[in-house]
């Protein structure tokens, strides 16, 4: 189970940086936000700041370990911010409950950044700073959960806002299908956040138990493939789109 | 909530172009937008036409309004002069980006 978890986390690593530099490039050439926060989300968070997070205590010597740890929660901190400012700009970009809402979620993700920190500068004792560490962890996976949920029901309801403009000839049928990709990658990262949140309640080990740990190594692979269809869609996969969609358009006439 | 500028503009003409008053006039024009999975915030002059041309007059029927064509005529003359600068790009535009 490790090796399955080993390597879906390479996969989510690797593809996140590769659609991180895409979109970082892209908001270079556009000078768009929205593509430059989505672009740090993935570097900082899943491309940088879980990889080091998760393999800091696997380093040699305390100094080191703890730095890693550091640096990798900022990390996961600031991207996860990115996020849930993304999720207000684009999909709220004139309500003020959106802003609190993604300044408060910030708000928790600082908090919860700093607990296991400290957690972990507390004591040498690596299980001892796990169980120190969990109130910590549940708020960062709670507060990530409900980014997840809050952007997967707004890519639901483009989805299906898109799917009336389809109708009429002012929507493109992949955009429309990269709403529908957007929602589903939402569902799957609030499911695994919600079940490994719901395992570190419990007092179970989420790092051995194999309920979390088959949760986040499946989420993370299908969130990689939805990252490739998402954002950088092979040319098979939008002919496809095109096509049905096409199907469907003359099926209704 | 404040409509796009032509969305505004699409209701002043629609109240003055019929009988229908102020908010009968936004309520048939966002039943529209509705039924086209458009929102007054974020819709364009050109999504907007679209909608004129093709949802509208249902509408128009449906709020006692005889003959939408003069009225729909007149809507498009004033988003022509509609000025669109500096207005917020929805997630649509954004998504189209990401993607490309």
């Amino acid at each position: 189970m490790g090796g399955l978890s080993l390597l879906c986390l390479i996969l989510y690593t690797a593809t996140s940086l590769v659609v991180s530099v895409r979109l970082i490039a892209r908001s270079r050439r556009s000078h768009g936000v929205p593509e430059l926060l989505m672009g740090l989300t993935y570097l900082l968070a899943p491309g940088l700041g879980y990889p080091l997070a998760v393999l800091a205590p696997a380093l040699p010597g305390r100094e080191l370990m703890l730095t890693a740890l550091v640096i990798g929660e900022m990390l996961i901190v600031l991207g996860c911010s990115c996020f849930l400012l993304f999720n207000a700009k684009v999909f709220r970009p004139t309500a003020a409950w959106a802003t609190i809402a993604a300044s408060v979620g910030i708000a928790a993700l600082v908090v919860g950044g700093i607990g296991v920190v400290r957690a972990n500068m507390s004591t040498a004792d690596f299980a001892l700073a796990g169980e120190r560490a969990r109130g910590a962890m549940s708020l960062l996976l709670f507060t990530l959960g409900l980014g997840y949920a809050w952007t997967g029901i707004e890519g639901a309801r483009y989805h299906r806002m898109l799917r009336r403009r389809l109708a009429l000839g002012l929507a493109e049928p992949i955009v429309a299908n990269r709403f529908l990709l957007w929602a589903l990658a939402g569902l799957v990262s609030t499911t695994w956040n919600t079940i490994t949140c719901y395992y570190l309640l419990t007092g179970a080990n989420v790092m051995t138990h194999p309920v979390p740990l088959l949760a986040t190594s499946l989420g993370g692979f299908v969130s990689a493939v939805l990252q490739v269809l998402i954002f950088m869609p092979p040319a098979w996969y939008a002919r496809r789109v095109g096509r049905e969609r096409s199907a469907r358009a003359l099926a209704t006439a | 909530m404040a409509g796009s500028a032509a969305f505004e503009a699409a209701c002043a003409e629609l109240e003055r172009a019929t009988s229908l008053d102020r908010w009968a006039a936004r309520g048939t024009l966002q039943l529209s937008l509705m039924d086209s999975g458009l929102e007054t915030a974020s819709v364009t002059v050109k999504q907007l036409g679209v909608v004129i041309d093709r949802v509208l007059p249902r509408q128009l029927q449906s709020a006692g309004v005889a003959d939408a064509s003069p009225v729909c005529a007149r809507l498009r003359d004033v988003l022509a002069t509609v000025d669109e600068r500096g207005a917020a790009e929805g997630a649509e535009a954004v998504f189209s980006r990401m993607g490309a």
